[in-house]
């Protein structure tokens, strides 16, 4: 056995942006899988759009082979006066060997049957020449497709595989391609070489303009833009649209880009979602003042874009496609203008919401009739609310929101704002779409957050009351999203209201499990239940429990401070009364327990009023000592049922005003 | 390169490849794909390539002539090659070259776009294809028409004439490119923009063209049922276009859109399917 390098190599058409890395990686795990009892070194991938390649370190040429006895029936059963028996065949048979192979070894509980089985050995060739094909069409693609004659599908045609073991090209198929030598390079580079060694590869595709190594191309377009930022005192903001970029090109080259200066009067976010969107290029801003600018960046994949000649043509085709989109917005947009938002409303009475679920203007109707009581609420203007609701949604059939989707609502604010409509109600319309998703922000302002509020409580409570609940994973409407957006809407307004008082059934539960898992991914499993335990509803009350649980179970003496108070709440968990009769106390610690609780016990309800949580637990905490005085001159179990029942009254009580914070007796450490 | 030079080229180069070169159809459509020769002829297992140029209505783009860049009626060029062969993106490269581009120079690129045309039932994936960022061509392997899963797969190529003419001559208005020598693209057809674009958006009598819908709707099913799949499928087109000008007229409410559009999908699945058994019969 000896150890070769093996290099995979898998050639098709243009993929998806988002496939390039996702497939590579899928084909890193489909081959160590296929070859799981091969010894083997490091692991590399290299991914383009138009070829993924998984490259492995010393791979062995065979699997490690190992002799194993695996043993059967007992002796005396398997042969009879030396004949062997139905359980020694069909042991022998399920084995793949003959009768006569097998032998007699001694077990734990006496002789039994066994069998010689040798396993591994397997040449890596052949595993790679029976599992490749199977490796890379496995690979799962949100949408596939076939082509030519062929029956096999994939995310785009597949053209090439080169299998390279050593200095062996090892001879495989994929569908109707038959593995080749040679490797080509960049579309204009087109002569082909042979493949010799991963290392000869990587430098000979570069000579050939292709970067094959992901991260290296990755950081050439970051360094090519950065370059160019500096030079012209600009920056970038859209750094999220480097990703897709990169898996645009194989041999990136930045280049700038200008459209005319008169475009900029234009509203900025048409302009950028414009220049991402549906050019993947990036919009560059002034770095003094971060205002946009009329220059943009594009990265090219051609290898001679650095010549000015071929930069002025490639500049000039980019400038002549913005310029014409940001011509029809500006056609657009003037003809929009034409009409008050609220004009543009009036066709929502034949928009239909959702199937069954009546048109947008009915919902309007709605928001408008659960303004008054949510501004109040939150603390907004009514009137405004009520204006904005109205003008929320006739921006849905404005032709720039046609054109420019991802507009909705900034052309609702601009229209508003255009018909001189108050501040408050142009920046409501314009929220009440946030938060987006999880890493979105809330909106700004109190007449927002009160009209993105009633906006997803009325989607919910429709949808649910039309039985549209999100079934499994699939959640068309939205609705996680959107009671996701309820809890971080009462958060971010640090609203204390409880789900409970407005909410019931289904969706009450529905909501509660969103919110629970908004909390899971900010404090983890433990503290949530912990904390859930108390029985709450309010996100506000919990998530500032959960901060101060948090902050608490990080403190040094944590756990021993835990060890006291999950024996408090174990004693009395079967004592219901916190009632004391009686004698009274019997032990000084008991009276000097209470005391200090009751003393203790009035401020930490004024700082829960105040909802300042961490300084309540942390007054709480300072019971640990008189508890821990308590359980060590005392025995809380008494004989005396009076002065038994006493002290775990006074427990109890202890326990109940830690169980308005958490149920501490979940948290591990 | 002249427009016509332009349509001229891309007839030759694909004639050259094997491919019927055929005449525009005559009817309105709103997409080269629309086309019998694409839509139909993708169905079922022969062989068919074929090239044309078509005209295309889009009622509701229409801009009086006004938009540089905008057009009610424009052309596309139609390929379709069945089954799609391994070299065809070398082949489209080829034939992006014959236009006279030096590729050397422009920045050819293939961005994934998956086309839809719910009207027709049917789907592909592939490319929108960017010279120096403008969509110039949209490349698709055709993976259903009118409901029918296909096999083997048909490419479709439709190049966006006008949009490459403007690039070609540097142009900034449709109304400006040159056709041939002496003549413009607007001395051709602005007039046919303004007057439609005023059909279109304030003439049409809304009445004639529900009953007309109607009319071509009740023709096809009969058609369809009669196994008269090229005629069930003219009476289709015709009722997409119709929906079309209602559409551009503003009297068919969001609501209703999606119905007339799944009848009109309703009739493409049936001509599609009568075609498909009748074409089989003859096998």
């Amino acid at each position: 056995m000896s150890m070769q390098d093996l290099l995979i190599i898998v050639g098709c058409e243009e993929l998806p942006a988002r496939y390039v890395h996702y497939s590579v990686t899928k084909l890193k795990n489909n081959i160590i899988a296929l070859l799981k009892n091969i010894e083997h070194g490091d692991v590399k991938t290299f991914a383009t759009p138009r070829r993924i390649a998984v490259s492995i370190k010393s791979v062995a040429t065979e699997a490690a082979s190992e002799e194993k006895v695996i043993t059967g029936p007992p002796a005396d059963r398997a042969f009879v006066n030396g004949e062997p028996t139905k359980a020694a065949m069909g042991f022998a048979r399920g084995k793949g060997v003959d009768v006569s192979a097998l032998q007699i070894v001694e077990g734990p509980r006496g002789p039994v049957v066994a069998v010689k089985v040798q396993t591994g050995g397997e040449s890596t060739i052949e595993l790679l020449q029976k599992g490749i094909q199977d490796a890379v069409l496995k690979i799962d693609f949100e949408k596939s497709m076939r082509w030519g004659s062929g029956s096999i599908s994939w995310a785009r045609p597949l053209h090439k595989l080169i299998v390279l073991f050593g200095d062996r090209h090892i001879h495989c198929s994929l569908g109707n391609i038959v593995s080749s030598s040679n490797d080509e390079g960049h579309r204009l580079f087109p002569t082909s070489f042979p493949v010799e060694n991963v290392e000869q590869w990587v430098s000979k595709m570069l000579e050939n303009k292709v970067y094959v190594d992901r991260g290296q191309r990755r950081d050439v377009c970051t360094q090519q833009l950065n370059t160019l930022c500096t030079d012209l005192s600009a920056t970038i903001q859209d750094w999220d649209l480097l990703d897709e970029v990169v898996d645009l090109v194989e041999f990136p080259k930045t280049i700038r880009c200008k459209f005319p200066e008169d475009l900029l009067e234009l509203p900025p976010r048409l302009l950028v979602e414009a220049m991402k969107l549906h050019q993947r290029v990036f919009p560059l801003y002034n770095q003094a003042d971060g205002s946009l600018r009329s220059d943009f960046l594009v990265i090219t994949n051609h290898p001679y874009a650095d010549q000015p000649d071929v930069a002025a043509t490639i500049a000039e085709g980019n400038k002549r496609v913005l310029t014409a989109r940001f011509y029809d917005a500006k056609f657009f947009f003037a003809e929009d203008r034409k009409k008050s938002l609220l004009e543009h409303g009036t066709k929502l009475t034949t928009m239909r919401w959702v199937r069954k679920g009546g048109t947008v203007a009915e919902k309007v109707a709605r928001l408008e009739g659960m303004s008054s009581t949510w501004s109040s609420i939150f603390e907004a203007d009514t009137s405004m609310v009520q204006r904005a609701a109205l003008l929320c949604k006739c921006d849905l059939l404005t032709q720039m929101v046609y054109e420019f989707t991802d507009l909705q609502g900034h052309v609702g604010k601009l229209l508003a704002e255009f018909d001189g409509e108050p501040k408050s109600v142009s920046e409501a319309v314009e929220e009440h779409y946030l938060p987006r998703g999880a890493e979105d922000d809330c909106p700004s302002t109190k007449e927002g957050l009160t009209l993105a509020f009633i906006d997803r409580l009325d989607s919910l409570q429709q949808c649910f009351s039309l039985g549209l609940q999100p079934k499994g994973s699939s959640d068309p409407l939205g609705l996680r999203r959107a009671a996701n957006g309820l809890v971080r809407i009462l958060l971010s307004s640090n609203t204390p209201l409880s789900f409970s008082s407005f909410l019931e059934g289904d969706l009450l539960d529905f909501v509660m499990a969103r919110m629970k898992s908004h909390f899971q991914d900010a404090f983890g499993g433990e503290i949530v239940a912990a904390v859930f335990a108390t029985g709450l509803d309010c996100p506000v009350s919990l998530e500032g429990r959960m901060k101060a649980m948090r902050q608490l179970s990080q403190s040094e003496n944590f756990s021993d401070m835990r060890a006291t108070f999950k024996r408090v709440m174990g004693l009395t968990k079967e004592h219901t009364s916190t009632a004391i009769t009686g004698v009274v106390w019997v032990h000084p610690t008991e009276e000097a327990l209470a005391e200090q609780f009751t003393s203790v016990n009035t401020e930490v309800q004024l700082f829960v009023e105040a909802q300042q949580f961490s300084e309540a637990l942390s007054c709480l905490s300072t019971l640990k000592e008189p508890i821990d005085a308590l359980f060590d001159a005392v025995m809380v179990m008494d004989e005396d049922l009076t002065i038994r029942s006493n002290r775990l009254s006074l427990l109890k009580t202890i326990a109940d005003a830690f169980r308005q914070f958490a149920d501490f007796t979940i948290l591990s450490t | 390169m002249f427009f016509q030079d332009i349509i001229l080229s891309l007839q030759q180069f694909w004639g050259k490849q094997g491919c019927v070169v055929l005449q525009p159809y005559d009817m309105e459509m709103g997409a080269g794909t629309f086309h019998w020769a694409t839509f139909l002829r993708s169905l079922g297992p022969k062989p068919w390539n074929c090239a044309f140029a078509q005209p295309c209505r889009r009622p509701n783009d229409g801009r009086y002539g006004e938009n540089p860049n905008r057009l009610g009626h424009f052309y596309q060029f139609q390929v379709l090659m069945k089954p799609s062969p391994p070299n065809i993106q070398e082949l489209y490269i080829q034939s992006i070259e014959a236009l006279g581009i030096d590729l050397t120079k422009h920045d050819l690129r293939f961005v994934e776009d998956n086309w839809e045309s719910p009207t027709l039932g049917a789907w592909g994936l592939g490319w929108e294809v960017w010279l120096d960022g403008m969509e110039v061509t949209q490349f698709t392997y055709f993976q259903q028409c009118g409901g029918i899963e296909l096999n083997p797969i048909s490419v479709e190529l439709t190049y966006g004439l006008e949009r490459i003419a403007m690039y070609l001559q540097k142009v900034d208005h449709f109304k400006d490119i040159q056709w041939v020598e002496g003549v413009s693209y607007g001395d051709v057809y602005m007039r046919n923009e303004k007057e439609q674009a005023a059909y279109a958006f304030e003439h049409s009598t809304t009445e004639n063209l529900f009953e007309q819908f109607l009319h071509c709707e009740a023709e096809s099913i009969k058609l369809s049922e009669s196994g008269l799949a090229l005629p069930a499928y003219e009476q289709c087109i015709k009722s997409s276009h119709i929906f079309n000008l209602l559409d551009a007229k503003g009297v068919i409410s969001v609501t209703d859109r999606a119905q007339y559009i799944r009848r009109v999908r309703k009739l493409a699945l049936a001509a599609a399917q009568t075609w498909n058994q009748s074409s089989e019969g003859e096998q």
